[in-house]
Protein backbone atom coordinates (compact mmCIF):
# COMPACT_ATOMS: atom_id res chain seq x y z
CA UNK A 1 0.00 0.00 0.00
CA UNK A 2 0.91 3.40 -0.45
CA UNK A 3 2.23 5.77 2.43
CA UNK A 4 -0.99 8.42 3.07
CA UNK A 5 -1.38 12.06 4.96
CA UNK A 6 -3.57 12.83 7.27
CA UNK A 7 -6.65 15.87 6.18
CA UNK A 8 -7.68 17.94 8.86
CA UNK A 9 -9.94 15.58 9.44
CA UNK A 10 -7.79 12.36 10.04
CA UNK A 11 -5.72 14.68 12.30
CA UNK A 12 -8.37 16.08 14.25
CA UNK A 13 -10.02 12.04 14.98
CA UNK A 14 -6.15 10.97 15.90
CA UNK A 15 -5.42 13.43 18.08
CA UNK A 16 -8.23 12.69 19.79
CA UNK A 17 -7.74 8.90 19.89
CA UNK A 18 -4.17 9.40 21.56
CA UNK A 19 -5.90 11.55 24.13
CA UNK A 20 -8.63 8.11 25.02
CA UNK A 21 -5.37 6.04 24.67
CA UNK A 22 -3.70 7.97 27.71
CA UNK A 23 -6.52 7.81 29.82
CA UNK A 24 -7.34 4.09 28.96
CA UNK A 25 -3.18 3.62 29.85
CA UNK A 26 -3.47 5.74 32.86
CA UNK A 27 -6.10 3.37 34.23
CA UNK A 28 -4.58 0.49 33.22
CA UNK A 29 -7.31 -0.26 30.66
CA UNK A 30 -6.48 -2.25 27.48
CA UNK A 31 -5.77 0.47 24.94
CA UNK A 32 -7.47 -0.15 21.28
CA UNK A 33 -5.30 -0.30 18.28
CA UNK A 34 -5.57 2.74 15.81
CA UNK A 35 -9.17 2.03 13.52
CA UNK A 36 -8.12 0.95 10.26
CA UNK A 37 -10.92 3.44 8.50
CA UNK A 38 -8.63 6.23 10.19
CA UNK A 39 -5.51 5.06 8.25
CA UNK A 40 -6.94 4.07 4.88
CA UNK A 41 -10.21 5.90 4.75
CA UNK A 42 -10.63 8.62 1.73
CA UNK A 43 -12.39 10.96 4.20
CA UNK A 44 -9.31 11.24 7.14
CA UNK A 45 -6.33 10.73 4.27
CA UNK A 46 -4.95 10.63 1.15
CA UNK A 47 -1.73 8.41 -0.63
CA UNK A 48 1.52 9.53 -1.05
CA UNK A 49 3.27 8.20 -3.99
CA UNK A 50 5.49 6.23 -1.17
CA UNK A 51 4.81 2.71 -0.90
CA UNK A 52 5.20 1.32 2.48
CA UNK A 53 7.52 -1.87 2.43
CA UNK A 54 6.74 -4.21 5.19
CA UNK A 55 8.28 -3.73 8.21
CA UNK A 56 9.32 -5.75 11.36
CA UNK A 57 7.37 -6.37 14.06
CA UNK A 58 10.10 -4.70 16.88
CA UNK A 59 12.61 -1.96 15.98
CA UNK A 60 14.96 -2.35 18.76
CA UNK A 61 16.64 1.18 18.38
CA UNK A 62 16.38 4.85 17.03
CA UNK A 63 18.82 3.52 14.40
CA UNK A 64 16.46 0.35 13.29
CA UNK A 65 13.87 2.67 13.00
CA UNK A 66 15.94 5.78 11.21
CA UNK A 67 17.17 2.77 8.51
CA UNK A 68 13.56 1.62 7.97
CA UNK A 69 12.74 5.21 7.05
CA UNK A 70 15.80 5.98 5.08
CA UNK A 71 14.65 2.54 2.79
CA UNK A 72 11.05 3.87 2.49
CA UNK A 73 11.85 7.51 0.93
CA UNK A 74 14.78 8.37 -2.30
CA UNK A 75 17.29 10.83 0.11
CA UNK A 76 16.67 13.30 -2.73
CA UNK A 77 13.69 13.91 -1.50
CA UNK A 78 14.76 14.82 1.83
CA UNK A 79 13.94 18.23 1.74
CA UNK A 80 10.64 17.39 0.87
CA UNK A 81 9.52 15.07 2.79
CA UNK A 82 10.95 16.48 5.92
CA UNK A 83 8.47 19.53 5.91
CA UNK A 84 5.33 16.53 5.36
CA UNK A 85 4.02 16.92 8.68
CA UNK A 86 0.62 15.41 7.89
CA UNK A 87 2.74 12.11 6.08
CA UNK A 88 4.82 11.87 9.26
CA UNK A 89 1.50 11.89 11.67
CA UNK A 90 -0.16 9.16 9.33
CA UNK A 91 2.92 7.22 9.57
CA UNK A 92 3.34 7.31 13.27
CA UNK A 93 -0.47 6.35 13.63
CA UNK A 94 0.74 3.53 11.53
CA UNK A 95 3.34 2.14 13.00
CA UNK A 96 1.74 2.80 16.35
CA UNK A 97 2.44 -0.81 17.88
CA UNK A 98 5.71 -0.88 16.98
CA UNK A 99 6.28 2.35 18.47
CA UNK A 100 4.53 2.42 21.67
CA UNK A 101 5.70 -1.60 22.68
CA UNK A 102 2.29 -2.49 21.56
CA UNK A 103 0.19 0.13 23.00
CA UNK A 104 1.88 -0.14 26.45
CA UNK A 105 4.16 3.06 26.53
CA UNK A 106 2.24 6.07 25.33
CA UNK A 107 3.95 9.37 25.25
CA UNK A 108 3.14 13.05 24.60
CA UNK A 109 0.90 13.68 21.68
CA UNK A 110 3.98 15.52 19.81
CA UNK A 111 5.90 12.56 19.95
CA UNK A 112 3.39 10.99 17.70
CA UNK A 113 1.68 14.28 15.62
CA UNK A 114 4.31 16.16 13.70
CA UNK A 115 4.88 19.92 14.19
CA UNK A 116 8.22 21.78 12.78
CA UNK A 117 8.49 23.75 15.48
CA UNK A 118 11.39 24.33 17.63
CA UNK A 119 10.63 22.60 20.33
CA UNK A 120 8.77 19.94 18.83
CA UNK A 121 9.72 18.20 15.70
CA UNK A 122 12.79 16.06 16.94
CA UNK A 123 10.11 14.68 19.77
CA UNK A 124 8.30 13.01 17.04
CA UNK A 125 9.11 9.29 17.41
CA UNK A 126 9.94 9.14 13.52
CA UNK A 127 10.75 12.44 12.27
CA UNK A 128 12.87 13.70 15.27
CA UNK A 129 14.95 10.16 14.79
CA UNK A 130 14.88 10.08 11.04
CA UNK A 131 16.35 13.81 10.97
CA UNK A 132 19.43 12.79 13.37
CA UNK A 133 19.94 9.74 11.34
CA UNK A 134 19.82 11.92 7.71
CA UNK A 135 21.97 14.40 8.74
CA UNK A 136 24.46 11.66 10.02
CA UNK A 137 23.82 9.49 7.73
CA UNK A 138 27.94 9.63 6.32
CA UNK A 139 29.29 8.35 10.04
CA UNK A 140 26.87 7.42 12.25
CA UNK A 141 28.86 6.24 14.82
CA UNK A 142 28.99 10.24 16.02
CA UNK A 143 25.53 10.21 16.73
CA UNK A 144 25.25 6.69 18.29
CA UNK A 145 25.25 8.32 21.80
CA UNK A 146 21.54 9.90 20.13
CA UNK A 147 20.03 7.10 18.71
CA UNK A 148 21.36 3.60 20.64
CA UNK A 149 18.04 3.56 22.55
CA UNK A 150 14.65 2.19 21.50
CA UNK A 151 12.12 4.41 20.22
CA UNK A 152 9.33 5.40 22.84
CA UNK A 153 12.22 6.28 25.05
CA UNK A 154 14.04 10.31 24.97
CA UNK A 155 17.51 9.81 26.69
CA UNK A 156 19.07 13.56 28.00
CA UNK A 157 21.10 13.65 25.65
CA UNK A 158 18.78 13.71 22.72
CA UNK A 159 16.71 15.91 24.82
CA UNK A 160 19.45 18.36 25.41
CA UNK A 161 20.72 18.22 21.77
CA UNK A 162 18.20 16.96 19.24
CA UNK A 163 16.77 19.95 18.08
CA UNK A 164 20.80 21.88 18.35
CA UNK A 165 21.34 22.65 14.75
CA UNK A 166 25.41 23.47 15.36
CA UNK A 167 25.15 19.67 16.19
CA UNK A 168 23.96 18.67 13.70
CA UNK A 169 26.14 20.64 11.00
CA UNK A 170 29.64 19.85 12.91
CA UNK A 171 30.78 16.60 13.07
CA UNK A 172 33.48 18.09 15.28
CA UNK A 173 30.83 18.86 17.69
CA UNK A 174 29.25 15.31 17.51
CA UNK A 175 31.85 13.67 18.10
CA UNK A 176 32.19 15.51 21.38
CA UNK A 177 28.91 14.69 22.66
CA UNK A 178 29.59 11.13 21.44
CA UNK A 179 32.92 10.81 23.10
CA UNK A 180 31.92 12.58 26.64
CA UNK A 181 28.58 10.45 26.89
CA UNK A 182 28.41 7.20 25.59
CA UNK A 183 29.74 4.51 26.60
CA UNK A 184 30.99 1.97 24.08
CA UNK A 185 31.27 -1.01 26.25
CA UNK A 186 28.36 -1.00 27.44
CA UNK A 187 26.05 -0.04 24.08
CA UNK A 188 24.37 3.28 25.81
CA UNK A 189 24.60 6.74 27.93
CA UNK A 190 27.15 6.95 30.61
CA UNK A 191 26.39 6.60 34.13
CA UNK A 192 25.09 9.80 35.31
CA UNK A 193 25.21 11.52 32.38
CA UNK A 194 20.94 11.50 32.57
CA UNK A 195 21.05 14.42 35.49
CA UNK A 196 21.85 17.67 36.09
CA UNK A 197 24.28 18.21 37.38
CA UNK A 198 28.25 19.72 37.00
CA UNK A 199 29.44 17.59 33.85
CA UNK A 200 25.63 16.67 32.53
CA UNK A 201 24.38 16.93 28.79
CA UNK A 202 22.36 20.16 30.01
CA UNK A 203 25.34 21.71 31.57
CA UNK A 204 27.02 21.18 27.75
CA UNK A 205 24.02 22.92 26.17
CA UNK A 206 24.50 25.96 28.56
CA UNK A 207 28.31 26.05 28.04
CA UNK A 208 27.70 25.97 24.34
CA UNK A 209 25.32 28.43 24.18
CA UNK A 210 27.59 30.33 26.01
CA UNK A 211 30.62 30.27 24.36
CA UNK A 212 28.36 30.57 20.92
CA UNK A 213 28.50 34.68 21.74
CA UNK A 214 32.21 34.69 21.12
CA UNK A 215 32.78 31.93 19.00
CA UNK A 216 31.87 30.44 15.95
CA UNK A 217 31.28 26.39 16.87
CA UNK A 218 31.15 25.66 12.97
CA UNK A 219 34.42 26.34 12.33
CA UNK A 220 35.71 24.63 15.71
CA UNK A 221 37.50 21.59 15.62
CA UNK A 222 36.84 17.98 17.38
CA UNK A 223 39.92 18.61 19.27
CA UNK A 224 39.42 22.33 19.87
CA UNK A 225 36.39 21.35 21.33
CA UNK A 226 37.78 18.82 23.79
CA UNK A 227 40.17 21.12 25.24
CA UNK A 228 38.08 24.28 25.48
CA UNK A 229 35.54 21.92 27.50
CA UNK A 230 35.62 23.58 31.54
CA UNK A 231 36.59 20.90 34.16
CA UNK A 232 33.77 20.18 35.31
CA UNK A 233 33.37 17.60 32.31
CA UNK A 234 35.94 16.03 33.38
CA UNK A 235 34.05 13.32 35.17
CA UNK A 236 33.06 12.02 31.62
CA UNK A 237 36.05 12.59 29.87
CA UNK B 1 18.61 45.64 37.78
CA UNK B 2 21.30 47.10 35.39
CA UNK B 3 22.24 44.44 33.80
CA UNK B 4 26.34 44.76 32.93
CA UNK B 5 27.53 42.46 30.20
CA UNK B 6 30.87 42.82 29.66
CA UNK B 7 32.45 41.48 25.67
CA UNK B 8 36.05 40.17 26.82
CA UNK B 9 36.77 39.10 22.99
CA UNK B 10 35.87 42.56 21.63
CA UNK B 11 33.60 40.80 19.30
CA UNK B 12 31.95 43.87 16.97
CA UNK B 13 27.85 44.50 16.31
CA UNK B 14 27.49 45.01 12.41
CA UNK B 15 25.29 47.61 12.16
CA UNK B 16 21.97 46.73 10.02
CA UNK B 17 22.33 49.44 7.33
CA UNK B 18 25.93 47.99 6.81
CA UNK B 19 24.71 44.96 5.11
CA UNK B 20 21.92 44.87 2.40
CA UNK B 21 19.84 41.68 1.69
CA UNK B 22 17.68 41.41 -1.13
CA UNK B 23 15.19 38.42 -0.91
CA UNK B 24 13.06 37.17 -3.90
CA UNK B 25 10.18 34.33 -3.87
CA UNK B 26 8.69 33.44 -6.82
CA UNK B 27 6.25 30.96 -6.07
CA UNK B 28 8.28 28.32 -4.58
CA UNK B 29 11.50 29.60 -5.65
CA UNK B 30 13.41 31.39 -2.94
CA UNK B 31 16.76 33.49 -3.70
CA UNK B 32 18.97 36.20 -1.97
CA UNK B 33 21.27 38.23 -2.81
CA UNK B 34 23.92 40.18 -0.20
CA UNK B 35 26.60 42.80 0.04
CA UNK B 36 28.44 44.35 2.99
CA UNK B 37 29.95 47.93 3.78
CA UNK B 38 32.92 46.26 6.60
CA UNK B 39 35.34 49.31 6.13
CA UNK B 40 34.57 51.06 8.94
CA UNK B 41 35.20 47.74 11.07
CA UNK B 42 38.58 47.26 10.59
CA UNK B 43 38.33 43.16 10.52
CA UNK B 44 41.93 41.93 9.33
CA UNK B 45 41.86 40.94 5.57
CA UNK B 46 41.84 37.35 6.12
CA UNK B 47 38.64 36.93 8.28
CA UNK B 48 36.01 35.39 6.63
CA UNK B 49 32.56 36.08 6.07
CA UNK B 50 29.90 33.54 6.85
CA UNK B 51 26.06 33.97 6.68
CA UNK B 52 23.52 31.73 7.88
CA UNK B 53 20.29 31.10 6.67
CA UNK B 54 17.44 29.53 8.47
CA UNK B 55 13.50 29.54 7.88
CA UNK B 56 12.79 26.58 10.62
CA UNK B 57 14.57 25.07 13.46
CA UNK B 58 14.34 21.85 11.31
CA UNK B 59 16.92 23.62 8.63
CA UNK B 60 19.98 26.18 8.19
CA UNK B 61 21.85 26.60 5.53
CA UNK B 62 25.82 28.43 5.64
CA UNK B 63 27.07 30.28 2.74
CA UNK B 64 30.80 30.88 2.89
CA UNK B 65 31.15 34.57 1.47
CA UNK B 66 35.05 34.86 0.90
CA UNK B 67 37.46 36.91 3.38
CA UNK B 68 37.01 40.47 4.73
CA UNK B 69 39.77 40.89 1.94
CA UNK B 70 38.23 38.96 -0.74
CA UNK B 71 34.39 39.03 -0.33
CA UNK B 72 32.88 36.53 -2.91
CA UNK B 73 29.00 38.23 -2.35
CA UNK B 74 26.47 36.62 -5.08
CA UNK B 75 23.24 35.63 -5.16
CA UNK B 76 22.15 31.92 -4.06
CA UNK B 77 19.55 29.81 -3.55
CA UNK B 78 17.69 29.42 -0.34
CA UNK B 79 14.27 27.48 -2.13
CA UNK B 80 14.48 24.21 0.30
CA UNK B 81 14.06 26.73 3.50
CA UNK B 82 10.69 26.35 4.32
CA UNK B 83 8.44 28.24 7.08
CA UNK B 84 7.07 31.70 7.28
CA UNK B 85 10.29 33.97 7.91
CA UNK B 86 13.59 33.70 6.76
CA UNK B 87 16.54 34.82 9.55
CA UNK B 88 19.90 35.61 8.36
CA UNK B 89 23.08 35.71 10.66
CA UNK B 90 26.03 37.69 9.20
CA UNK B 91 29.19 36.92 10.99
CA UNK B 92 33.16 37.70 10.36
CA UNK B 93 35.25 35.18 12.00
CA UNK B 94 38.77 34.93 12.26
CA UNK B 95 39.63 31.45 10.49
CA UNK B 96 42.73 30.54 13.12
CA UNK B 97 40.83 31.05 16.62
CA UNK B 98 37.21 30.51 15.14
CA UNK B 99 36.32 33.52 17.84
CA UNK B 100 33.74 36.09 16.12
CA UNK B 101 35.20 39.48 15.19
CA UNK B 102 32.17 40.82 14.00
CA UNK B 103 28.05 39.98 14.33
CA UNK B 104 24.78 40.90 12.97
CA UNK B 105 22.15 38.29 14.19
CA UNK B 106 18.76 37.61 13.59
CA UNK B 107 17.89 40.00 10.13
CA UNK B 108 14.46 39.02 9.68
CA UNK B 109 12.98 39.37 6.56
CA UNK B 110 9.26 38.53 6.97
CA UNK B 111 7.44 36.09 4.45
CA UNK B 112 3.82 35.95 4.61
CA UNK B 113 0.73 35.12 2.52
CA UNK B 114 -1.37 37.73 0.64
CA UNK B 115 2.39 40.02 0.94
CA UNK B 116 4.71 37.00 0.32
CA UNK B 117 8.15 37.73 0.58
CA UNK B 118 7.31 41.00 2.47
CA UNK B 119 8.63 44.28 1.41
CA UNK B 120 11.05 42.47 -0.46
CA UNK B 121 9.43 40.65 -2.55
CA UNK B 122 9.45 41.34 -5.86
CA UNK B 123 5.68 39.31 -6.59
CA UNK B 124 3.21 39.85 -3.65
CA UNK B 125 0.44 37.20 -4.12
CA UNK B 126 -2.96 37.72 -2.84
CA UNK B 127 -5.50 35.09 -2.35
CA UNK B 128 -8.35 37.02 -0.74
CA UNK B 129 -10.03 38.43 -3.33
CA UNK B 130 -12.92 37.01 -6.42
CA UNK B 131 -11.83 37.83 -10.15
CA UNK B 132 -15.03 37.54 -11.63
CA UNK B 133 -14.20 34.50 -13.33
CA UNK B 134 -10.61 34.25 -14.40
CA UNK B 135 -8.30 32.17 -12.29
CA UNK B 136 -5.95 34.39 -11.76
CA UNK B 137 -4.42 37.66 -12.53
CA UNK B 138 -1.64 40.51 -12.16
CA UNK B 139 -2.67 43.93 -11.00
CA UNK B 140 -0.93 46.84 -10.91
CA UNK B 141 -2.14 48.90 -8.45
CA UNK B 142 -0.42 47.57 -4.49
CA UNK B 143 2.75 50.19 -2.63
CA UNK B 144 5.85 49.62 -3.45
CA UNK B 145 9.55 50.23 -2.67
CA UNK B 146 10.00 54.14 -3.55
CA UNK B 147 6.97 55.28 -3.01
CA UNK B 148 5.21 53.75 -5.69
CA UNK B 149 1.39 52.85 -5.96
CA UNK B 150 1.19 50.56 -9.16
CA UNK B 151 3.33 48.17 -8.53
CA UNK B 152 2.45 44.40 -9.93
CA UNK B 153 0.32 41.71 -7.43
CA UNK B 154 -0.39 38.23 -8.64
CA UNK B 155 -4.20 37.69 -7.69
CA UNK B 156 -5.52 33.95 -7.06
CA UNK B 157 -9.34 33.95 -7.74
CA UNK B 158 -10.00 33.19 -4.09
CA UNK B 159 -12.64 30.29 -4.18
CA UNK B 160 -9.49 28.47 -6.28
CA UNK B 161 -6.74 29.42 -4.16
CA UNK B 162 -8.82 28.93 -0.63
CA UNK B 163 -7.87 31.91 0.42
CA UNK B 164 -4.81 31.10 0.12
CA UNK B 165 -2.48 32.11 -2.66
CA UNK B 166 1.18 30.77 -1.70
CA UNK B 167 -1.10 27.54 -1.28
CA UNK B 168 -1.85 27.67 -4.03
CA UNK B 169 1.08 28.22 -6.22
CA UNK B 170 3.08 25.54 -4.38
CA UNK B 171 1.34 22.76 -6.85
CA UNK B 172 3.72 22.48 -9.32
CA UNK B 173 1.01 23.06 -12.07
CA UNK B 174 -0.43 25.70 -11.05
CA UNK B 175 3.01 27.76 -10.96
CA UNK B 176 4.26 26.50 -13.57
CA UNK B 177 1.33 27.22 -15.66
CA UNK B 178 1.16 30.68 -13.91
CA UNK B 179 4.69 32.30 -12.89
CA UNK B 180 6.52 32.90 -16.24
CA UNK B 181 3.52 34.15 -17.67
CA UNK B 182 3.23 36.58 -15.28
CA UNK B 183 6.80 37.43 -15.44
CA UNK B 184 5.80 37.73 -19.04
CA UNK B 185 3.21 40.26 -18.50
CA UNK B 186 5.09 42.03 -15.75
CA UNK B 187 8.44 42.53 -18.08
CA UNK B 188 5.96 43.77 -21.31
CA UNK B 189 4.34 46.60 -19.15
CA UNK B 190 7.73 47.85 -18.63
CA UNK B 191 9.65 47.36 -21.46
CA UNK B 192 7.14 47.51 -24.15
CA UNK B 193 4.57 49.81 -22.93
CA UNK B 194 4.49 53.50 -22.16
CA UNK B 195 7.21 55.55 -22.24
CA UNK B 196 10.92 54.39 -23.20
CA UNK B 197 12.03 52.85 -20.27
CA UNK B 198 15.89 53.38 -18.93
CA UNK B 199 17.37 50.64 -16.71
CA UNK B 200 19.08 51.78 -13.35
CA UNK B 201 20.91 48.88 -11.90
CA UNK B 202 20.68 50.43 -8.61
CA UNK B 203 17.42 51.33 -7.90
CA UNK B 204 15.19 49.45 -5.81
CA UNK B 205 11.65 50.76 -7.06
CA UNK B 206 9.61 47.13 -8.95
CA UNK B 207 10.35 48.37 -12.27
CA UNK B 208 14.48 48.15 -11.45
CA UNK B 209 14.18 45.18 -9.46
CA UNK B 210 12.54 43.15 -11.91
CA UNK B 211 14.42 44.11 -14.70
CA UNK B 212 17.40 43.09 -12.20
CA UNK B 213 15.79 39.90 -11.55
CA UNK B 214 15.33 39.23 -14.96
CA UNK B 215 18.98 39.80 -15.53
CA UNK B 216 19.79 37.29 -13.09
CA UNK B 217 18.00 34.44 -14.99
CA UNK B 218 19.03 35.27 -18.21
CA UNK B 219 22.52 36.50 -18.35
CA UNK B 220 22.10 38.09 -20.68
CA UNK B 221 22.31 42.14 -20.48
CA UNK B 222 18.87 44.09 -21.38
CA UNK B 223 19.15 45.16 -25.02
CA UNK B 224 20.18 48.92 -25.79
CA UNK B 225 17.87 51.32 -26.60
CA UNK B 226 18.33 51.73 -30.20
CA UNK B 227 18.16 47.35 -30.22
CA UNK B 228 14.25 47.51 -28.57
CA UNK B 229 12.92 45.30 -31.28
CA UNK B 230 14.87 42.45 -29.32
CA UNK B 231 13.34 43.31 -26.22
CA UNK B 232 10.59 40.52 -27.17
CA UNK B 233 12.87 37.70 -27.35
CA UNK B 234 14.91 39.16 -24.41
CA UNK B 235 11.76 38.86 -22.57
CA UNK B 236 11.16 35.45 -23.68
CA UNK B 237 14.51 34.32 -23.04
CA UNK B 238 14.72 35.80 -19.72
CA UNK B 239 10.83 33.68 -18.71
CA UNK B 240 12.35 30.71 -20.04
CA UNK B 241 15.26 30.99 -18.19
CA UNK B 242 13.30 31.82 -14.83
CA UNK B 243 11.04 28.81 -15.57
CA UNK B 244 14.09 25.90 -16.19
CA UNK B 245 16.33 27.54 -13.25
CA UNK B 246 13.12 27.22 -10.89
CA UNK B 247 12.79 23.88 -12.09
CA UNK B 248 9.28 24.71 -13.04
CA UNK B 249 8.86 23.00 -16.29
CA UNK B 250 10.47 19.37 -14.77
CA UNK B 251 8.34 19.92 -12.23
CA UNK B 252 5.01 19.85 -14.06
CA UNK B 253 5.93 17.50 -15.54
CA UNK B 254 6.76 14.93 -12.35
CA UNK B 255 4.12 15.90 -11.32
CA UNK B 256 1.53 14.66 -13.84
CA UNK B 257 3.58 11.46 -13.94
CA UNK B 258 2.42 10.36 -10.49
Amino acid sequence: MNIRRFNQKGLDVFREYLRQAKIDAKAKLPVQPVPVELLTGESTSEPTSYVMPAFPDFFATKIDLASFVDRVFPRSKYDEIRIDVTMWTWLAAFMFDRITNGRRKIKEERAYVASLGHEDFYRHIILGTYFVYFNAKEDLSRVQVLLYDDPTTMNEVMVQFGSYQTLMRNKGLQAVVQRLYYDTEKGRIKRGAGGKEAGTPRRLMDFFRQIELNYDLQSVSEPKFWDMIPAEFAKFK
Amino acid sequence: MTVCRINFLKRKKIAGNKINIQLSVVGATKRFSISADLAEYAFHAGASIFVDVTQSSMEAIRFNFGTVGSPAFREEDISRLTGESVVFNFYVVDPASAQKLGVAEAIRIKSQDGKLGGSNSLLPVDGTKELSGVLWRVDFDISGAEAASDAPVLRIDKHASLNSASEFLNNPVHSALILPAAMRLILAKILLEGDDYEYVPTSASWRHAWVRFAITQTGDALPEAEQSADLPGWIDQACAAFSRRSQLHDGFLKHIEK
